[in-house]
């Protein structure tokens, strides 16, 4: 189990400014995360869920509250935190071998120990025959586990993702999944996850904290005791969907 | 092969309606040199080194133009686009400097430069310097923040992200830039040449145009194409040098 990597999210607000006034997109949010667990923030577009985890990464100042890890208050980025975003994750300039390089060296890891590290890793994620592509030559799916990759090689203990899965085809989706638990249980690190697919939420994660539509609060935490990897003709994960669903469907509108 | 000749046709019957037209006298040779002879002339400059030279000079001051513009353009790019207080102090001069037309300004280049390389320099600067100025400038308010943070999270500072992601994301715009560049440098260098200069395809042309020598003058005319063709060849094989990832 996993020491490190214990999140305390306290009463975070965060509003930005506008032409006239200013927009609340985060009201009061408290949750924890354990050393190590899996947790899926969901709710409506528009909630705030996204800027949440940029404001775990650093990149975003909060208006109020905290957020800790491993009991030290979070003050900008760090690479104790790897992001993965939606789309265009990896530096298109380089290839993926280069990518992964350029992660490794502000740690200071360089020569035969980096090329070792990345040979491991790329592996890992399943492209090993790819290193020496670009980005834009690879299927979304590849460019994913290639992101993943040049996260996980630098030690973060957190893995914030930023739907992660939302670019790709729903085939693609499927297996990404499968393949995402499988590295979770192995690499044993926090994973936050931000998305809005309520099977990606079950499928996946052991806490999902539900936000309302904006001014994103949370609505409510809802445990998910599943065994991994999930069956989905188990009564109890359409149970907990049809849950997860009740608590969203009163926050979305059409727009 | 067919592609080539997709591609060139419209010269094909350009130059067939014209060597036609000459060769028959249906086109009086005031209107139109014949365009046999046009290529004579042309052999017959490149052969003495008449318009060679003409030809070297020319291309030796948009080339030379286009280096400066780019070393300024880029630097005065990153300089506003990096800094707000200057992007507040610089871009209204920068901007403002654009609404002057340039060929109005050249008597005053030449009473403050002469007739020498430094005024052609000068002129050509003034003009291809604000593609790509600007471009540089667009391209670092559109880099992509994910990269940005990504680089954050890995543990670069501010310093070492405009190398590692700021400057190869504009690339790509600095050589749209360029590519903008060329065709406006070769145009005001040919001004230039025309309105004073020793030297140079755009001196050959008028004068040419003043003596009635029109063989010489169209021939002239098609080797300023074939610069301006050529450089923007140059300028398009140097974006797939440098972003190679950009296809």
């Amino acid at each position: 189990m996993a020491t490190q990597g214990r999140l305390a999210v306290e009463s975070v607000s965060k509003s930005y400014p506008v032409r006239e006034g200013a927009v609340v997109a985060l009201s009061d949010v408290t949750f924890d995360v354990a050393a190590g667990q899996f947790v899926v923030l969901i709710g409506p577009s528009g909630c705030g869920k996204s800027t949440l985890l940029h404001c775990i990464g650093g990149f975003v100042e909060l208006t109020d509250g905290n957020i800790r890890l491993d009991d030290s208050a979070i003050r900008g980025p760090g690479s104790d935190r790897g992001i993965v975003f939606q789309r265009e994750a990896l530096f298109p300039w380089m290839t993926v071998e280069d990518n992964l390089r350029a992660a490794l060296r502000p740690k200071g890891i360089t020569g035969a120990e980096a090329e070792e590290l990345i040979d491991t890793y790329l592996k890992a994620v399943g492209l090993g025959e790819s290193r020496r592509l670009y980005p834009r030559e690879l299927s979304g799916g590849m460019q994913q586990r290639a992101a993943i990759a040049r996260t996980l090689i630098y030690q973060p203990s957190v893995l914030l993702l930023d739907e992660p899965l939302g670019a790709l085809d729903a085939q693609t989706r499927e297996l990404m999944k499968e393949w995402l638990v499988g590295i979770w249980l192995r690499e044993q690190k926090t994973v936050v996850y931000v998305t809005h697919d309520l099977d990606e939420a079950v499928f996946l994660a052991q806490k999902v904290v539900v936000l309302s539509a904006r001014p994103g609060r949370v609505k409510r935490i809802v445990d998910v005791n599943l065994r991994y990897p999930r069956d989905r003709r188990d009564p109890r994960y359409e149970e907990k969907r049809e849950q997860l669903w009740k608590l969203i469907r009163d926050e979305v509108r059409f727009d | 092969m067919l592609d080539g000749v997709l591609y060139f046709y419209p010269l094909i019957i350009l130059a067939s309606l014209w060597e036609i037209g000459t060769a028959f006298e249906l086109i009086g040779e005031d209107v139109l040199p014949r365009l046999d002879f046009v290529f004579a002339s042309l052999w017959r400059g490149l052969g003495d080194g008449e318009l060679l030279w003409h030809t070297a000079v020319s291309l030796f001051r948009v080339v030379g133009g286009l280096v400066i513009a780019c070393l300024l353009g880029v630097a005065f790019g990153l300089w506003t686009g990096l800094s707000k207080r200057w992007d507040a102090y610089l871009m209204p001069l920068l901007v403002g400097s654009q609404a002057f037309p340039r060929s109005a300004l050249l008597p005053l280049f030449i009473v403050w430069l002469g007739l020498g390389e430094t005024q052609k320099l000068v002129v050509i600067v003034s003009v291809a310097f604000f593609p790509i100025m600007i471009n540089t400038y667009e391209g670092l308010k559109r880099v992509n923040e994910s990269h940005v943070w990504a680089a954050l999270s890995m543990g670069y500072s501010n310093r070492e992200i405009l190398r590692l992601v700021k400057i190869p994301a504009i690339l790509p715009y600095i050589i749209s830039g360029l590519r903008i560049a060329v065709p406006m440098s070769v145009t005001m260098m040919v001004v230039a040449e025309m309105v004073g200069a020793y030297s140079g395809l755009g001196q050959l042309v008028i004068i040419a145009g003043q003596t009635y020598e029109l063989a010489k003058m169209f021939a002239g005319i098609v080797l300023l194409g074939l610069m301006g063709l050529l450089l923007d060849r140059a300028v398009e094989a140097l974006g797939r040098w440098t972003t190679p990832w950009n296809r």
